[in-house]
C-alpha cells in the first residue's frame, strides 16, 4: 500500500511549536500526511500526538509553525475552518448527539434542505438525507437496522463509532483524523472500525490514526510516525515490528525494555 | 443502556397516549358530575383559559428541549403588557403598541441569552434574577397601579374578539403551536435544538451554531411571554404590574406533564398541547364540581407529581 497511486502529500506541518504554559507539547515538528495512506502516530502519553491532531483538526492553534493543506498554507481558527477545508475528525469519546437518530447525526450541522422556498425557510429534506445516509453506510459495510426514528444513544458503542467514522468519511475531502477511535470498543467492534478506516483511505483520503494499541497500528498503518517529547523521532514505512516501535516510543533499546518489563508476547497494550 | 432505549420515540408516543387516556378519564369523571363540562361553550372556555399559559408553553417546550430554562417568563409577561398598555394609552396607534410589547420580550430574551450563553451564568440563577428584576421594574414603572386601556376596540380584539366563531386568543394559541411545531419537527433549527439538548459538545463539534440556537430559544421564550402579556392586558382591559406572577411554574408544569425532559433533548409540542389542555380541563372541571380553590392547588400538585413519577418508572423498567 505504501507506494499506491495516491501517495501525494495533502496535509503537512512544518516547524510546529506548541506549549501549554511551561510544558512543551510539540517542538519543531515536520510531518507529511499522504492521500490514500493510513498514517499512524504513536508515542507515549505526553508525546504530543493528540496535540498534533487537535492542531490539524483546528481545535488548537499552534504557537509557531505552519499547516499546509494541498500545498497551501492555511490558518485553522476552529474546527469549522478544518471542516471547510475537508478535514474531518473522529473523536475518542463518540461525539454524537445521543438523542438523535443515525440520519440526523450523519447530517448534523450540514443538513440538506428542500429545494425552493421551503428550503429557504429551513425545511429539512428528510427523504434525501435518509437516502444518502443509507448509501453511505452501505458502501462502508455498516449495517444498522434503523436509520431514522431511533436514538443513536440506544445503539451499541460499535454501531455509534461506525456512524461517527461514516460521518467523517462522508464529509472529508482531504483527510480523516482518528484520535483513539477504538479506545471504548470491544475487539470485534474495533475491527469493524479499522476496516472502515482502510475503506476510507482506499477512496483516496488521507487517514491519520492515533492509537495506543500497537497490533492495530502494525496491522493497518502504511506509515508510522513515532513521537517522543513533542518531536518526531522516527518515520517507518516497513519493518514495523512491535519491538522496534516500543523501543522508539520509550527511547531505549527495545530488547532491553522487553526483557525488563516482561513485555514479550502478543499483547503490547500493556505498555500503557 | 436499557434506560436509553426507553427514550426512543415510540415511548414518547406511549407517554402522549397515556396523557390522552388520563384526559379522557378526566372528561368522563367530570361530565358524569356536570353536564355542562363537554359542551362546546365550556370547551371554548377552557381554550380561552389556557390560551395565555399555552402560548408561553409552546416556547418553553423549545427552551427545555434545548436544555435551557427560563423562569423570567411571568415577569416578562407583566412588563410587556405594561409597555403595550402605556404606549396605547398615550394615544399611539395599535401596531406601535404591539411592536413595543413584542420588542420588550425580545430584548429580555436577548438579555437572558447574554447572561446564560454569553457570560455563562447558570440559566436557573440568571433567569431567577431576571424574574425579580423585571417584576421590580414593572412596579417601579407603574408605581404599583394598573395601566388602563379601556375603550380601544381593536386592542380588545386580541384577548376578547371572536373570529370565525372561535375566540381569537384560542386561534392565536393554535397558530403559535403550529408555528413552533413546524420549527421543531421539520426545520434545520429544530433539529439543532434537539441535538444541543442531547449533547451540546457533540453539536458544537459537528458545526452546529450552538450559541445562536441557544440565543434563539431565549428570544422566542421572551417573545411568547410578551404575546401572552398583551393578550392578558387586552383581555382584562388593563395591564397590572402583578400580571403573570407565578405563571412560570404552571407553564413549566404543563410542559413537563407533556413528557418534555427538564434535562433537555427529549419532548415535543404534541405532549405540551395535551399537558396544557389537561391542566386547563382539570382546573375547569374542579370549578364545575365546586371543589374549593385550596383543594384545586393541592390536586394540581399531586397530578404533576404523579405524572413525573409515572414517567420515571416507565422509563426505568
Amino acid at each position: 500500500m505504501t507506494e499506491s497511486a495516491h501517495s501525494r502529500v495533502v496535509l503537512e506541518v512544518r516547524g510546529l511549536q506548541k506549549a501549554y504554559g511551561p510544558i512543551t507539547a510539540i517542538q519543531d515538528l515536520d510531518v507529511s500526511i499522504r492521500a490514500g495512506e493510513i498514517t499512524a502516530i504513536v508515542g507515549d502519553n505526553g508525546a504530543g500526538k493528540s496535540t498534533l491532531v487537535k492542531i490539524l483538526a483546528g481545535a488548537e492553534s499552534p504557537d509557531d509553525g505552519q499547516v499546509y493543506v494541498n500545498g497551501e498554507a492555511v490558518r485553522l481558527r476552529g474546527p469549522h475552518d478544518a471542516r471547510a477545508l475537508g478535514i474531518e475528525t473522529v473523536f475518542q469519546d463518540l461525539a454524537l448527539a445521543p438523542n438523535r437518530d443515525v440520519v440526523s447525526n450523519l447530517f448534523l450541522g450540514r443538513e440538506l434542505r428542500l429545494p425552493g422556498p421551503l428550503g429557504t425557510m429551513g425545511v429539512l429534506d428528510k427523504r434525501a438525507m435518509r437516502h444518502r445516509a443509507g448509501e453511505q453506510l452501505e458502501s462502508l459495510g455498516v449495517r444498522i437496522p434503523r436509520l431514522s426514528g431511533y436514538p443513536i444513544g440506544a445503539m451499541s458503542g460499535g454501531q455509534r463509532q461506525s456512524v461517527a467514522v461514516a460521518r467523517a468519511g462522508f464529509w472529508a475531502t482531504v483527510a480523516m483524523l482518528m484520535d483513539e477511535p477504538t479506545a471504548a470498543l470491544g475487539v470485534r467492534e474495533s475491527q469493524r472500525v479499522l476496516v472502515m478506516a482502510r475503506q476510507v483511505a482506499d477512496r483516496g483520503l488521507a487517514v491519520v490514526l492515533i492509537s495506543h494499541i500497537l497490533p492495530h497500528v502494525m496491522e493497518l498503518a502504511d506509515r508510522v510516525i513515532v513521537m517522543r517529547q513533542g518531536r518526531k523521532v522516527a518515520e517507518l514505512t516497513d519493518d514495523i515490528s512491535s519491538e522496534r516501535l516500543i523501543g522508539l516510543i520509550v527511547g531505549v533499546d527495545a530488547k532491553r525494555v522487553v526483557e525488563d518489563q516482561g513485555l514479550a508476547g502478543p499483547d503490547e497494550r500493556q505498555h500503557e | 443502556m436499557a434506560l436509553r432505549i426507553r427514550e426512543s420515540i415510540n415511548l414518547r408516543l406511549i407517554n402522549i397516549a397515556g396523557l390522552a387516556v388520563a384526559l379522557m378519564l378526566l372528561g368522563a369523571i367530570v361530565s358524569s358530575q356536570s353536564e355542562f363540562f363537554l359542551t362546546e361553550r365550556n370547551i371554548l372556555n377552557i381554550g380561552r383559559a389556557v390560551a395565555i399559559t399555552g402560548v408561553i408553553a409552546a416556547a418553553t417546550t423549545l427552551v427545555l428541549i434545548a436544555g435551557e430554562l427560563d423562569l423570567s417568563i411571568g415577569s416578562t409577561l407583566g412588563l410587556s403588557g405594561i409597555v403595550t398598555a402605556s404606549v396605547l394609552s398615550s394615544g399611539l396607534p395599535l401596531p406601535v403598541g404591539l411592536l413595543a410589547g413584542l420588542m420588550t420580550g425580545v430584548v429580555i430574551g436577548l438579555a437572558n441569552a447574554g447572561l446564560v450563553v454569553g457570560i455563562g451564568v447558570n440559566p436557573l440563577i440568571a433567569t431567577l434574577g431576571m424574574l425579580f428584576a423585571l417584576r421590580g421594574l414593572a412596579y417601579v414603572a407603574t408605581n404599583g397601579t394598573p395601566v388602563v386601556v379601556f375603550g380601544l376596540e381593536d386592542f380588545a380584539f386580541l384577548g376578547q374578539g371572536q373570529f370565525l366563531g372561535f375566540p381569537f386568543s384560542v386561534l392565536l394559541l393554535v397558530g403559535v403551536f403550529l408555528a413552533a411545531g413546524f420549527l421543531l419537527s421539520v426545520t434545520v433549527t429544530g433539529g439543532h435544538v434537539y441535538a444541543i439538548g442531547g449533547s451540546r459538545l457533540a453539536a458544537k463539534l459537528a458545526g452546529v451554531p450552538v450559541a445562536r440556537i441557544r440565543t434563539t430559544v431565549y428570544v422566542l421564550s421572551g417573545a411568547s411571554a410578551a404575546l401572552a402579556g398583551m393578550m392578558l392586558a387586552s383581555s382584562n382591559g388593563s395591564a397590572d404590574p402583578i400580571a403573570g406572577q407565578g405563571i412560570e411554574l404552571v407553564v413549566i408544569s404543563s410542559v413537563i406533564l407533556g413528557g418534555t425532559a427538564l434535562t433537555g433533548g427529549r419532548g415535543g409540542l404534541a405532549g405540551t398541547a395535551l399537558g396544557i389542555v389537561f391542566l386547563g380541563a382539570l382546573s375547569n372541571g374542579m370549578n364545575l364540581m365546586g371543589l374549593p380553590g385550596y383543594w384545586q392547588i393541592l390536586v394540581q400538585g399531586v397530578v404533576l407529581l404523579a405524572a413525573v413519577v409515572i414517567d420515571r418508572v416507565v422509563n426505568r423498567t
